[in-house]
């Protein structure tokens, strides 16, 4: 069967019937021959299948297998606006020190979870200190610690295909810089001195370029540490907190304020949804989640989730998995013993925001002890 | 364009006849060709049969008719159909579907033969394993088993 040669420009001379020896095969088929269908249209029907059946699909038959696992099912998923994000955990064990990567994966017709190390194909990425930010598909590492020393130098994985390709060295070496990016800007803020001239540089992602910004504030003398401990864009803004303060970092007016009220209460367990802070356990309450908008300038707490949540110092790591909210624990003692908790937002009159618990589960246990160092989510 | 409804007949392999607006043909990017080279009144699909020409008129039909309204009250419309498009494929068999996927490839009708993909999508994952998707679709294995071990192995935390 052939028709896939049939476009719209063959389309004029088609009155002749170019396929006369082929019309009967449109009709003669017992079975679904899906394997006869031309192959763009088997990778049209396969790129709408869930990311969770892949291991199904690819059980059913070696073509199927070739397919699922084709490249060209991430052009066709994205095309149809059908990409799906992927959680990515990096665990650092105490043995080795080195970082392991996983991925949490959905299983195939069941409603549960499991943390998978990654292919040994992932690109190795400096052990700490590096900015990791994610566009779309894709993940951009830049700075971090190599051979005990900050590096200057930045580059994207690309996650369907775990390649790597460099970018521009930074002008300045940085190690735990906060990074984010706003209208078309990847900012990456701090990670060494505050008087170095280049503190702030954004790397243009259109052109490919870094160009050094220069940026005015902090006028009541506000210690800026050399190290962020977390970053999020909100409302076209660079957050960015380090030990002892948080500071908001405005792109359109190049200014550097510390922020009090968001100072206060944000935790280390904390991620952006929807341009909303969601962090854990503020306000000395334990087992909360609260959210912090940064227009209003409010902190309310999200409702529904009395009794589900653990307490704060069993969280490891908050993070935005496709508009949801994931929490990792690891709940180990001597041992890795990772629990994930979805929770899903909803917004109910009167603004009050919602949670609730959508799945929970062990999705590592291992003898090895480890730790949480990263998580991030990714789409493709 | 002309305002006044042109009509415009097919004709499918099995003589049955459907007489449409020509904005209905336009739908299908094989067809306006057709029907901008060549002005007859009447044009023959080999390809395709009555019973599938009758689908891919009716899809067409409903389509068109929400395009032309768009401009004005385009959510609602929107909404109504997406939920025509679910009842169009929810009870279709796999072997119409699948002579839709034909039809809608060879008369280039993206929006229908991606709607049909969207079904065989849903078959596969309404499956409850692996053979399942095999017996529903007619595929048959072409692993040898030490292969299968393989792939299974592969994915072992995919089915424990």
């Amino acid at each position: 069967m052939n028709l896939s040669t049939v476009t719209s420009s063959s389309a004029s001379n088609a009155e002749e019937s170019p396929q006369k020896n082929k019309k009967n095969e449109l009709h003669d088929h017992a079975p679904f021959p899906l394997l006869l269908l031309p192959e763009e249209i088997s990778l049209n029907c396969l790129a709408r299948v869930p990311r969770r059946y892949h291991p199904s699909v690819s059980l059913v038959s070696t073509t199927l297998r070739r397919l699922i696992a084709s490249p060209e099912i991430y052009t066709e998923r994205s095309l149809f606006r059908r990409t799906e994000h992927v959680l990515y955990v990096a665990l650092r064990p105490y043995a080795t020190q080195t970082l392991e990567w996983y991925t949490l994966n959905p299983k195939p017709f069941r409603q549960e979870s499991t943390l998978v190390p990654v292919p040994t194909t992932f690109p190795l990425v400096p052990l700490w200190g590096m900015s990791m930010v994610t566009v779309g598909s894709e993940i951009y590492v830049i700075g971090g610690c190599v051979d005990d020393s900050y590096v200057s130098s930045a580059f994207v994985i690309d996650c369907p295909s775990y390649t790597c390709r460099s970018l521009p060295n930074m002008k300045q070496e940085r190690g735990c810089a906060a990074a984010g990016i706003v209208e078309g800007k990847l900012y990456v803020i701090g990670g060494c001195s505050r008087l170095s001239l280049n503190w702030v540089e954004a790397f243009d992602l259109k052109t490919q370029t870094w160009e050094t910004v220069t940026w005015t504030g902090l006028y009541d003398d506000v210690e800026v540490y050399e190290k962020t401990i977390r970053s999020f864009v909100m409302d076209e803004k660079v957050y960015l907190m380090d030990r002892s303060n948080s500071f908001v970092y405005d792109p359109k007016e190049g200014s550097l304020e510390s922020d009090l009220l968001l100072n206060k209460q944000w935790s280390v367990k904390s991620c952006v949804v929807d341009d909303k802070l969601y962090s854990f356990g503020a306000f000395g309450q334990e087992n909360t989640i609260w959210e912090f908008d940064p227009v209003v300038r409010v902190w309310s707490l999200v409702k529904g989730l009395e009794d589900v949540l653990p307490d704060k110092c069993k969280v490891s790591k908050m993070v935005n998995y496709g508009g949801k909210i994931a929490v990792l624990c690891n709940l180990g003692k001597l041992k890795t013993e990772i629990w994930y908790m979805e929770i899903g937002l909803e917004r109910r009159g009167g603004g009050e925001v919602w949670g609730k618990m959508l799945w929970s589960g062990l999705v590592l246990d291992s003898e090895d002890y480890s730790t949480i160092v990263r998580s991030l989510a990714v789409a493709f | 364009m002309e305002n006044e409804k042109k009509m415009i007949t097919l004709k499918s392999s099995d003589d049955v006849t459907f007489e449409v607006e020509e904005a209905v043909v336009l739908e299908s990017q094989f067809l306006s060709h057709l029907v901008q080279d060549c002005p007859a009144p009447e044009h023959k699909i080999k390809e395709v049969t009555g019973k599938i020409l009758s689908k891919v008129v009716e899809y067409c039909e409903k389509h068109v008719v929400v395009v032309v309204d768009g401009g004005d009250s385009s959510s609602s419309s929107g909404d109504d159909l997406k939920k025509w498009d679910d009842k169009f494929i929810k009870e279709m068999d796999l072997s119409t579907v699948y002579d839709l996927i034909a039809a809608a490839n060879y008369l280039n009708i993206q929006a229908l033969l991606d709607l049909m993909c969207q079904r065989v999508a849903d078959v596969i994952t309404a499956c409850k394993d692996h053979k399942e998707i095999r017996e529903t679709l007619g595929i048959v294995s072409d692993y040898t088993a030490e292969e299968e071990a393989e792939v299974l192995k592969e994915n072992e935390w995919a089915f424990d």
